[in-house]
């Protein structure tokens, strides 16, 4: 199983136009439900948001990784989308987050499953890794630097 | 190169575990640390710490905004902080862990879960059940000094209502009394705090009250305190996914509530059936006084070694004292010589197997000269607790031989307590001594071969 398992164009956004928290996730759930990885749109903003009210996903570096486990969600994805100007996402470093991965499982999620988003997790510490997200010019060189990190 | 050990977790297990991992395996790489990180996510714990790798280490990172059994790390450096701070500032914490300034975590080093997980089962209650007696003997050796020190002043100086009433020994024997009244809540709060920690101990404790005042002795209370332990080991890991902000909640409010709850009403509803087996075996007591002197010899030696302060002891107990109010003097005889023989006979076996018995042991061992020779059979309780199936067997037969001896001489005894002290009264003395001695000889002959054999069979292994 390869990251591209979770992820496809239809799965990405590159020019994100939400300025809140709030609404980024909706503007991501917004693309979840459209390419059909989901059943239930709000159900997923609203486990999203209680998430963030336990503490915030956006780890800082300019990256935030809104995440849900819920029975709305149909299969197993990533939602990636990209602002170029920066969201307020109430970072832990108090920066803008640029890359936004809104990451979404079944309640009963494989281990791989799972073993695979860690290591999109891992990822996303490394600078070049998300410089090379910055820089990609459209959705296939995402999806490119995803797989082949 | 140094070695570091790290535990990253968070709630929902999915990314900042792993960030948190990543940043402080990158971060260790650059400072040139070796170091292990394990993680607590969606998908179980991966990375297990063993108990050699956290030895090895010069600290731990915990890195984790989900509880994660911290007690492994006893006596180690350790930061306890958020799973942010580990995706932030690992290089920090790792800097901070190589200057020595995190601290050291307090609490008894603890042989570690993975080694207890390997370890069968009867390793591991073995373990629980010495973490009990080793704090139950000091009140066991304290309490039971005192008592014997009010002695000294007659055997009823601490009753107002005899002539022997002396102040002092009255408070001796008051204090010693109190020690004893906390053995048996110390050992179940202890065998419980030794399998599921803080949330054990107020469950283990508060059974062991209710056992001890139900009458259950310590038997009662080595089984409440097994049950609170695995109560509240079983409610923590029910509870384990409980986010941290409901960490204080779940410590404070409702594991205590949920343990004494409900170890406290188990013990309470089994005091009905504890004082109703007290009452059979005395009514069935009286009914054999006059059988033969083995029969009731062993039946006698066997109940009061069997539980020293519990049911079937104080059955055979208080059997003697109400058949000494009828002028039965002889039935008293071979009580009194059961309940000395466990606490001499473990003094016995010490002093002979020197080399099979702790440094704790040994000490405990020379103070049941005196609570032997006193009486006090709880003395004994410490060596019985940590390996019941096996000591309290050998106490049986010892204590059997010193009564069935004592019913066969026709020995009498017309006082309740005091041991060796009440000697003038007895009409035969030297010989009752004797057959104590006997008993107990035999017994701790036993003791000591079966500790021979066992110590083998562990420095074998």
């Amino acid at each position: 199983m390869e990251i591209n398992e979770f992820i496809n164009e239809e799965l990405i956004k590159l020019n994100l136009k939400s300025q809140s928290k709030q609404a980024v996730i909706e503007e991501l759930a917004a693309v979840a439900a459209a390419a059909g990885v989901i059943t239930d749109q709000q159900q997923i903003i609203t486990a999203a948001l209680e998430r963030e009210a336990k503490g915030t996903t956006g780890v800082g570096k300019g990256v935030a990784i809104p995440h849900v486990k819920s029975s709305a969600v149909k299969k197993p994805a990533v939602i990636f989308g990209r602002s170029q100007s920066g969201i307020d996402y109430q970072s832990m470093d108090e920066k803008l987050s640029y890359l936004f991965f809104l990451i979404t499982v079944p309640e009963n999620s494989h281990d791989q499953h799972l073993k695979l988003l860690a290591q999109l997790s891992r990822n996303l510490v490394h600078a070049d890794f998300r410089e090379k997200l910055m820089a990609a010019q459209n959705k296939t060189e995402v999806i490119d630097v995803l797989t082949n990190h | 190169m140094k070695k570091i050990v790290a535990v990253t977790g968070c709630p929902t297990g999915i990314a900042h575990t792993y960030m948190a991992q990543e940043s402080l395996q990158e971060a260790a790489k650059k400072l040139e640390v070796e170091i292990k990180v394990e993680t607590n996510g969606a998908s179980g714990v991966e990375n297990r710490l063993t108990a050699a790798e956290i030895e090895a280490a010069e600290g731990v990172i915990v890195a984790a905004d989900v509880d994660v059994n911290l007690d492994r790390f006893n006596g180690k450096a350790v930061i306890d902080t958020s799973v942010q701070d580990g995706i932030h500032r690992p290089e920090e914490l790792i800097e901070q862990i190589l200057a020595g300034e995190a601290e050291i975590r307090q609490g008894v080093k603890q042989s570690q879960p993975e080694k207890a997980a390997n370890a069968s089962i009867g390793r591991q209650i073995y373990k629980h059940l010495m973490n009990g007696v080793s704090k139950m003997l000091p009140f066991v050796v304290g309490g039971g000094i005192l008592i014997a020190v009010s002695f000294l002043w007659g055997i009823h100086s601490a009753d107002p209502n005899s002539d022997q009433y002396n102040a002092i020994a009255a408070m001796l024997n008051q204090l010693g009394g109190t020690a004893f009244g906390l053995m048996v809540p110390i050992l179940a709060g202890y065998i419980a705090f030794s399998i599921a920690d803080k949330a054990g101990l107020a469950a283990g404790f508060v059974g062991g009250v209710v056992a001890r005042d139900t009458g259950a002795g310590y038997l009662g209370g080595i089984l409440i305190g097994f049950f609170a332990g695995y109560l509240m080991a079983y409610c923590k890991k029910l509870m384990a996914n409980f986010p941290k902000q409901l960490e204080g909640l779940k410590s404070i409010f409702l594991l205590p509530l949920i343990g004494i709850f409900i170890s406290g009403t188990l013990m309470y509803l089994l005091g009905a059936p504890v004082s109703a087996a007290n009452q059979a075996l005395k009514a069935q007591l009286e009914a054999i006084q006059t059988a033969n002197p083995i029969i009731l010899g062993i039946v006698i030696g066997c109940m009061s070694a069997f539980d020293m302060g519990g049911p079937v002891n104080k059955a055979a107990y208080i059997t003697g004292t109400m058949l000494l109010g009828e002028g039965n003097y002889e039935f008293m005889a071979g009580v009194s010589a059961a309940c000395i023989t466990p606490p001499l006979l473990t003094a016995l076996a010490t002093t002979i197997f020197r080399k099979e018995f702790t440094e704790e042991e040994k000490a405990n061992g020379l103070v049941n000269y005196i609570l032997g020779s006193t009486h006090i059979t709880e003395g004994a309780i410490p060596f019985a607790a940590q390996n019941p199936l096996v000591v309290i067997p050998i106490l049986m037969i010892g204590s059997s031989i010193s009564a069935v001896l004592t019913y066969m001489l026709q020995i009498e005894v017309p006082a309740p307590h005091g041991g060796f002290l009440i000697l003038p009264l007895v009409n035969k003395p030297f010989l009752w001594v004797g057959t104590i001695l006997l008993g107990s000889l035999v017994g701790a002959l036993l003791y000591g071969f079966y500790r021979k054999h066992s110590n083998r069979k562990l420095t074998a292994k």
